[in-house]
């Protein structure tokens, strides 16, 4: 589940327009949602309001095995509509698998003058957490300095002695065009320079385009096909799957600690339109009555990302599978292997949506089936069936294995207006003590 | 370079900022917070979601 914070900061991109999937930072983030999420150890609580649109609180506190707690607040000054727990879309607060749109050019705030001034002033968002006992503080500026470009100030400061509390500021810029994104970091703990940049191939989606999400369902695209094709045109070949690619590349250098790295990755992944095999509606145009290119069957794809990392200085190749194979199942498996110490770990994962049955009524369906198989009525009863279907996620459970780590478990999803995170880490090899952690997280925030 | 008197004015600047940001930062957050918005909230409002 995601922190209070971290589910402001991305309903701040969101409003602002700023694709964070673009960054090259955030490369495989739909194999590690499924892979790499963390298990809640121990027992946690937090507590958040947002007292109006801008400004939000934030508590939160930690008990077993040692109690402490932090408390946060972060004001951002466009509006953000922040929803309680209870009505929360759930999969906003989730980590989960997504095939993530098509890159767009991020779009500036719409200018404002007045008077012959420009008024509108530039977005930003102001974070800072206070850690009690430690007395740790977490900072954080984020503004959006031109259409495409973002610039980030973190900082941490910890008052303790040294080896305890380690302090750090770290900067970052971000120049987001679409086609290219480039991050520029530097960090004052080890003087570390660094350089992130991500390239999209294909086709880049228009800025006038509304930022749709993949998962959503929608009917495949029928512009293309619907041309009427001459008697004798042969059928394109049509197999594998469909999507675009994306290659990026890190490169990183300390001049105190004399060390440096590199790292490339390259990307494939199916256009968002895919929807899983199990869930595809009815293709309208397969009808006998319809004129246009019905020969051509609608090839289901299911959501799929390929991922290929390779770090040549540390020898280390990491490639990740993951895709939805039904509508409530997307699976994930990967392999990293070192190619100097022939170090290697396989990881496999799971995450499985838990559904409310549908809302449907037995005899609609029937009264559909019997009636004229023709009729529009028929054609149009299966995805109204598939819209009853989309927001009533109960939860998710996850679940990961690998040859060298423990096996995790864990289940998210809604109380009451409670979101509630249990999981459970154990180590099966491990006869005298087979359960490792077990922990539970306890989320509640409101508005207004 | 620097002589070690300007060095140590660095450090000690750079050290008084640090603890300036460090207790400052949140009650700055909670004033833009304060002032920015409207309404207005209550200060109590801002500073605890128990309100």
């Amino acid at each position: 589940m995601h922190p209070f914070a971290s589910y402001v900061l991305r309903s701040y991109y969101k409003a602002t327009g700023w694709n964070e999937d673009n960054l090259y930072s955030n490369f495989t983030r739909s194999s590690s949602s499924i892979l790499d999420f963390t298990v809640p150890r121990g027992l946690h609580f937090s507590i958040s309001k947002s007292p109006n649109a801008l400004f939000k609180t934030t508590y939160s506190m930690n008990a077993l095995p040692s109690l402490n707690g932090s408390i946060g607040y972060i004001f951002t000054s466009c509006d953000l509509n922040v929803k309680g727990s209870g009505d929360v879309r759930f999969k906003d607060m989730v980590d989960r698998f997504r095939v993530y749109d098509q890159p767009r050019r991020p779009e500036g705030k719409e200018e404002v003058w007045l008077a012959g001034e420009r008024v509108d002033t530039r977005d930003y968002l102001l974070y800072g957490r206070f850690y009690i006992p430690t007395g740790r503080l977490d900072a954080l500026y984020s503004a959006r300095l031109s259409g495409t470009m973002q610039g980030m100030i973190a900082a941490i400061s910890d008052p303790r002695p040294l080896p305890l509390g380690a302090s750090n500021l770290m900067l970052s810029l971000q120049h987001d065009t679409g086609r290219t994104c480039t991050e520029y970091t530097w960090s004052a703990d080890d003087s570390m320079w660094g350089v992130r940049f991500l390239y999209n191939f294909g086709k880049i989606g228009t800025a006038l385009e509304s930022p749709g999400e993949s998962e959503q369902l929608s009917t495949p695209v029928q512009t293309d096909r619907s041309e009427v094709k001459r008697v004798d045109e042969e059928e394109a070949m049509e197999g594998g799957l469909k999507g675009r690619i994306s290659a990026g590349a890190e490169v990183y250098f300390s001049a105190r600690e004399k060390s440096a790295g590199v790292s490339t990755g390259i990307r494939f992944t199916t256009l968002p339109d895919a929807t899983a095999p199990s869930f595809q509606p009815p293709d309208p145009s397969s009808s006998p009555l319809s004129l246009s290119s019905s020969r051509t069957p609608h090839l289901p794809q299911p959501p799929t990302t390929i991922t290929a990392l390779f770090n040549p200085m540390m020898g280390h190749i990491s490639g990740a599978y993951a895709a939805r194979v039904s509508r409530d199942l997307s699976v994930c498996s990967r392999f990293d292997l070192n190619v100097y110490s022939y170090e290697s770990e396989w990881t496999m994962g799971a995450e499985w949506w838990l559904r409310r049955k549908p809302v449907l009524h037995e005899e609609d369906t029937l009264d559909a089936k019997s009636s004229d198989e023709n009729s529009p009525d028929h054609l149009t009863s299966a995805p109204a069936m598939s819209e009853t279907w989309t927001d009533d996620v109960l939860g998710v459970v996850k679940a990961r294995a690998s040859t060298t780590t423990d096996v995790s478990l864990m289940w998210e999803g809604r109380l009451r207006n409670m979101l509630v995170s249990l999981g459970i880490v154990s180590n099966l090899s491990s006869r005298s003590k087979p359960i490792k952690a077990v922990g539970l997280e306890l989320a509640y925030f409101s508005s207004g | 370079m620097p002589s070690e008197e300007t060095k140590e004015r660095i450090i000690k600047v750079v050290e008084v900022g640090r603890t300036v940001m460090h207790y400052g930062w949140i009650p700055f957050i909670i004033y833009v917070g304060y002032t920015r918005s409207s309404p207005q909230p209550s200060l109590i409002k801002l500073i605890s979601p128990l309100a």
